[in-house]
């Protein structure tokens, strides 16, 4: 029942605890203080414990003195008593402020550096199902669960997702579901300093005791193993029902998640019942693991933990009572041996559930660490050359691609396109038309080949200067929660409003803003009601904004409706000339404007020329045109 | 209140929390045998309690004093005796309340995904997935959680009662002066739960954006990419953190300040305040020495089942907000159930005609009017227009996943109200625009269309779906655990789609924009196998995409609600209306219009 990886090997935790240490490490000066107040505030409260037996002896019981001089020495003692009890409670509220505080800010560096290492990755990392992808997968369907934010498509893109990959998710995030719990650094921060407690008040325990009596801190030392070896066993065995049960748990959320992105389905098919069923038993079992958690834990926590300290407290007592009546210890060590006795037995639990802890947090951690510790491959190299602008000349030298080895995507693609020029790139599916983007843009490295950029090879140039001129607009543009004018601003924070309604002029943003009360105030956001084509335009005034030398049209009018994307195309030449163009595009209307259009065939460039001049020639170009205009022959042919 | 006013209200809908508390103690009722013997274990458990620390006052006057070695044996095996009775009753209430609890889930989901399923799709697309999931689950959870507690906090006041009795019999002054601290740590506990949950709010506000934001990077990793945001995006994600980690940070103070007077200060001045008395009562001869341990036990349990009960009634407002959301959609009656009267539906032969239809939608207004439809068996009609022109609208009134306002869907000349529902759609084939893969493997997203269904009957539907050659590949076949789909292209999901819809042999196939997320050649290759199985079913087909329906019987161009004209290809074309002008657009085997641009 247990995943395996949760047996992690003791030289791979000490890596991780290094590693962790590592973001603990600029906090260590306030967590060895809150040490250090931890080593002062412990005996305070146990020395209060013990002068109970000089409180009985010396005064309650020492009929020999007056009233008055008892009284007197009841207040020194329990002034002592209370002076100790005050500065312990106070010292540990300062230890437990430090601790927080270094829990607090080390948390806070280690999401933000893993945060910020995830968007140096590069997309493939980020896209393709790697560990990274995964995690990130599930920290939004965390999110989706806990705060109530998202869209369905999150829901149904991570299907059934890997239960660790959650906890991954918990792990990073789970001060914000509980804001005082520290997360994966509680392996450090909270674990040491209460290893440290377990053990120091146990051993002043037994120091106590051994000032009363000798026998009874042997007695404690010989409960102490065999306590701690039997409950960490069965903590063992209750976790491994725990699982189990987060296991049911995640069936009946993917269940559920079924039934309600999937009520269309069932309603047409009219099978509501079936799916009814299936939930229900998902939710039964989900109970029925529950109850056998519980079960377990009561077995374990009254059965047999409880037990074994109720046997020790009555040996303790049988053992404490027979030396009074013997006349060996007095009354006051009774009361006093079984107070610290008591007192002893909250840091035995602890110190079982801190073993428990480390086993539970140290595979998240790993997790985290793991991505951590992936290298961004696509990075600057030193002293790259920093564009102080670009003209919009693109050229590809041979390029070879693969995403993977065995299936290669260009095959030595060779073209030039000069600044201010309108290209269009056709071809079938899969002949590579995306990945001459991604390649131009440096969001992958070719395998051999060159891409140049203005005569400089993009692996050479500064990336961010480059792409800080280029406008890009994918097959659907995302929009991000907020107004129209944020998700336009998007493209470029800094501009001004003019920028921004000169753009939104040019993509037809403002033509249908018009029409909302707000105009480029109105909120949108994923699942908000704007149509393709509108949502294409923001993306149109996202690219503009940025004021581009080079405009990319991924698809961009792929999805629209016949009336939109001539709508589109004709706006686009507007833009001719003023800025290079780069339109990929699977139907053939959308490049007639071109100056030039590209046709890839199978990575490599099959043919170059104007849409008039292809169609003229034998080629893939016609071919493809006669295709996508079958009906229109054949319709001649019936009618 | 009806569907379409939940409908409106949206998300802002709130009813007072008293009708939502009351609500939900219905799921109380049958859980009430159980609860009440939690409650009785709770006041033996208690009973036993009070009476241990007699023991240990025995002990101390007389069993030590006196060496008294049978009384000594005596307490000893009663103590022993005692707390075993105890733990055993510990153990099984513990047992008991959280099987009550468990329980109590699985009623709450029960109801409520019952009530769920049975909504209109307008009701359920009007919110996220996941704020439904949370409904069903978190909500469920967290009203049985309160639900369960109910009634043993209630047993706390008996246990308060009781103590307070015999402490006021043992010592009244100090049991006023114990009582007296209570005052100071319920003003702090009320303060501190109204001030943290001001900061709460405030910081999930700010979690709900940062999360939003990493959401949707996660989602847009290639705009972020593409545009250069990626040191925007971290330092947007870390100013937000910034903020949120100060709010956490007052909040952490304030409770650290809070935690130090109440478990430290407060219980300190107490415990000192006690000793010091009962000290000076022994001193002064007043009280023997074993006296104070009942005194002892006793005074510092008192606030015990106070704070437990205040603790509850701070706590219990944040439930509400569970139980309101959960009472919304109880309430929110289903439009489209069965009539008591409903028959089983006729054998659909593809003779479904919609008469004279209407609808509207709340914010949007009429989506149809007063339009006729009528399909003929074996043949196809394909329904075309712009988007917002009320095609899928028509598809949900064919497969009443809505009612039409006006006018009435007849199926084989009966008014679909009068059918029982599914008896109905068991007989209809559909496909929709994208295809929900359930989890599972494809032989299991096949039988949700037909959970009786054999492996030839699936092995069929696999073939005419043209999928045979790919199930080929996957190592297991069609009993390969697909997950959720994730790794198949859109195409082979519409394949899916389309065999979970032959499964059944449908003499009515309904296809709502089945190739719409497809690319032109994916597009192409799923409109053969379609026009293949078309040719021996009634078919009707909703799309925006011209070239696909040129072989089609009848074609219907909508336009605002209303039919603009309809015919075969062939006539409208002729008529060179609307249809034909949209086709001559997208083809470009003629010049483009030039008013189009304007």
């Amino acid at each position: 029942m247990l995943p395996e990886s949760s047996h992690i090997s003791l030289g791979e935790s000490l890596r991780v605890l290094r590693r962790l240490w590592g973001f603990v490490r600029p906090y260590r000066g306030k967590f060895v203080l809150s040490i250090l107040l931890l080593l002062l505030s412990v005996p305070l409260a146990q020395f209060a414990l013990f002068l109970t037996r000089d409180v009985t002896n010396k005064a309650l019981l020492a009929t020999h003195l007056t009233a008055d001089e008892r009284w007197s020495i009841v207040l020194s003692i329990v002034g002592l008593q209370a002076l100790f009890y005050f500065s312990s409670a106070l010292l540990s509220t300062c230890r437990e402020v430090l601790e927080w505080y270094g829990s607090m800010r080390s948390t806070f560096d280690l999401r933000l550096a893993f945060y910020r290492h995830l968007n140096k990755m590069p997309l493939a990392f980020l896209t393709k199902r790697l560990p990274g992808e995964h995690l990130f997968r599930a920290t939004a369907d965390m999110v989706s669960v806990f705060r109530i934010a998202s869209r369905p498509a999150v829901a149904t893109a991570s299907g059934q997702s890997a239960p660790d990959s959650k906890e991954v998710a918990m792990a990073i995030y789970s001060n914000d579901v509980d804001p005082y719990d520290p997360g994966v650094m509680g392996i450090i921060v909270r674990t040491v300093p209460l290893m440290v407690e377990t053990i120091y008040s146990l051993l002043w325990g037994v120091i106590l005791l051994f000032l009363i009596d000798g026998m009874l801190s042997l007695m404690l030392l010989a409960y102490i193993f065999p306590f701690a070896f039997v409950s960490h066993r069965l903590f063992d065995k209750v976790r491994g029902s725990a699982f189990h049960f987060k296991e049911t748990a995640e069936m009946e959320a993917g269940s559920l998640r079924d039934s309600i992105a999937g009520l269309r389905t069932l309603k047409s098919l009219g099978r509501l019942k079936v799916q009814r069923k299936k939930y229900m038993h998902a939710v039964a079992n989900t109970r029925r693991a529950g109850i056998k958690q519980i079960s377990e834990i009561v077995l374990v926590q009254s059965g047999a933990q409880v037990g074994m300290k109720w046997a020790f407290s009555i040996c303790i007592y049988v053992y404490l009572t027979s030396r009074v009546m013997e006349g060996s210890a007095t009354l006051g060590d009774w009361i006093a041996a079984l107070l610290l006795v008591e007192a002893a037995q909250g840091p035995l639990e602890n110190f079982v559930q801190i073993l428990q802890l480390i086993k539970v947090q140290l595979v998240p951690a790993q997790r985290i660490l793991e991505t951590l510790d992936a290298k961004p491959t696509i990075v600057d190299r030193p002293g790259a050359i920093k564009l102080a602008d670009v003209s919009g000349h693109i050229k590809f030298e041979n390029v070879e691609f693969a995403y993977e080895p065995e299936r290669p995507v260009l095959n030595g693609l060779s073209f030039e396109v000069k600044p201010g020029q309108y290209l269009g790139i056709v071809g079938p599916s899969g002949a590579g038309k995306s990945s001459v983007i991604a390649l131009m843009l440096r969001l992958y490295e070719p395998s051999a080949g060159t891409v140049l950029i203005d005569g400089n090879s993009v692996s050479d140039i500064a990336l961010s200067t480059f792409l800080e001129r280029v406008g890009t607009v994918p097959q659907t543009t995302h929009l991000y929660t907020g107004t129209i004018a944020d998700n336009i601003l998007f493209g470029n924070p800094k501009a001004t409003r003019e920028d921004l309604e000169r753009a939104a002029i040019m993509s037809g943003v403002s033509k249908f803003a018009i029409r909302f009360d707000d105009g480029l105030g109105t909120l949108v956001g994923e699942g908000a009601s704007l149509s393709g084509g509108e949502r294409q335009r923001i993306g149109i005034a996202r690219a503009l904004i940025r004021n581009p030398k080079i405009l990319v049209l991924d698809e961009a009018t792929a999805n629209l409706d016949p009336e939109t994307e001539a709508d589109i195309l004709e706006e686009l030449k507007a833009l001719r000339g003023s800025m290079t163009i780069i339109s990929i595009a699977h139907r053939l209307k959308a490049v007639e404007p071109c100056d030039q259009v590209l046709v890839l065939d199978a990575g490599r460039a099959a043919q170059l020329g104007s849409h008039e001049e292809l169609i003229q020639m034998e080629g893939l170009y016609r071919k493809l045109w006669a295709l996508q205009n079958e009906l229109s022959h054949l319709e001649g042919a019936a009618s | 209140m009806t569907e379409q006013e939940a409908l409106a209200e949206g998300t802002g809908f709130r009813k007072n929390s008293w009708a939502a508390f009351v609500f939900v103690l219905q799921f109380l009722r049958p859980q009430l045998r159980r609860l009440i013997l939690v409650c009785l274990i709770d006041v033996s458990i208690v009973l036993l309690n009070l009476s241990i620390p007699w023991f240990g006052k025995s002990v101390i006057d007389q069993v030590l004093p006196r060496r008294d070695w049978n009384g000594f044996w005596v307490i000893a095996v009663s103590i022993a005796g005692l707390l075993l009775v105890v733990h055993l009753l510990t153990g099984t209430r513990t047992f008991l309340y959280n099987t009550t609890e468990q329980l109590l889930q699985l009623e709450i989901r029960r109801k409520m995904y019952g009530h769920l399923q049975r909504l209109s799709m307008d009701t359920i697309d009007a919110l996220p997935v996941g704020q439904h999931q949370f409904r069903i689950s978190t909500d469920a959870d967290r009203i049985a959680h309160m639900l369960v507690r109910i009634l043993p906090t209630l047993t706390m006041l008996f246990e308060f009662a009781l103590i307070l009795t015999a402490a006021i019999y043992v010592d009244p002054i100090l049991t006023g002066i114990v009582a007296l601290f209570l005052i100071p740590w319920t003003l702090l506990f009320i303060w501190v739960t109204h001030y943290g949950r001001v900061l709460d709010r405030r910081r999930l506000r700010l979690c709900e954006l940062r999360d939003a934001g990493v959401l949707q990077a996660a989602y847009s990793f290639f705009t972020i990419k593409s545009l250069n945001r990626s040191d925007h995006e971290v330092r947007r994600h870390s100013r937000i953190s910034v903020a949120l980690q100060r709010v956490a940070n007052q909040g952490y103070l304030i409770l650290v300040g809070f935690e130090f007077a109440t478990q430290r200060l407060i219980p300190f001045l107490k415990t000192n305040t006690i000793y010091l008395y009962l000290a000076r009562m022994v001193v002064m001869g007043q009280m023997t020495l074993g006296m104070t341990v009942p005194m002892i036990a006793y005074l510092g349990r008192l606030s015990f089942p106070i704070e437990r009960i205040v603790n509850f009634g701070c706590w219990i407002w944040q439930t509400m907000v569970s139980a309101e959301r959960m009472m919304q959609v109880m309430e929110t009656q289903p439009a489209i159930v069965d009539k008591l009267n409903a028959v089983p539906s006729p054998v659909v032969t593809g003779n479904v005609e919609l008469r004279g239809v209407s609808f509207e939608r709340p914010r949007v207004g009429r989506v149809l009017s007063n339009v006729t439809i009528h399909l003929k068996p074996n043949t196809s009609t394909a329904i075309v227009g712009p988007s917002g022109s009320g095609k899928s609208t028509l598809v949900g009134l064919a497969l009443r996943l809505i009612d039409p306002l006006e006018g009435q869907v007849l199926v084989e000349g009966t008014d679909l109200k009068d059918i029982k529902l599914d008896t109905y759609l068991k007989q209809i084939g559909t496909v929709m625009q994208d295809t929900y893969l359930f989890a599972g493997s494809l032989a299991q997203n096949l039988l949700i269309a037909k959970p009786d269904a054999t492996e030839e009957e699936m092995q069929a539907a696999i073939d005419q779906a043209e999928l045979t050659k790919w199930v080929a590949t996957l190592p297991a076949g069609m009993y390969e655990d697909l997950d959720g789909g994730s790794a198949l292209s859109a195409g082979q999901k519409q394949r899916i789609g389309i065999a979970r819809a032959m499964l059944i042999q449908p003499k009515l196939l309904i296809l709502d924009e089945p190739t719409s997320a497809l690319d032109a050649e994916t597009e192409r290759e799923i409109m053969d196998t379609l026009k293949r199985l078309a040719a021996t079913t009634t078919t009707l087909m909703v799309t925006h995409r011209l070239d696909t329906i040129r072989h089609v019987d009848h074609i219907v161009v909508m336009e605002s609600g209303g039919i603009r004209e309809q015919g075969s290809h062939a006539e409208l074309v002729r008529q060179n209306g609307y249809y034909a002008n949209m086709r001559k657009i997208f083809t470009g085997s003629e010049p483009i219009p030039q008013q189009v641009t304007g």
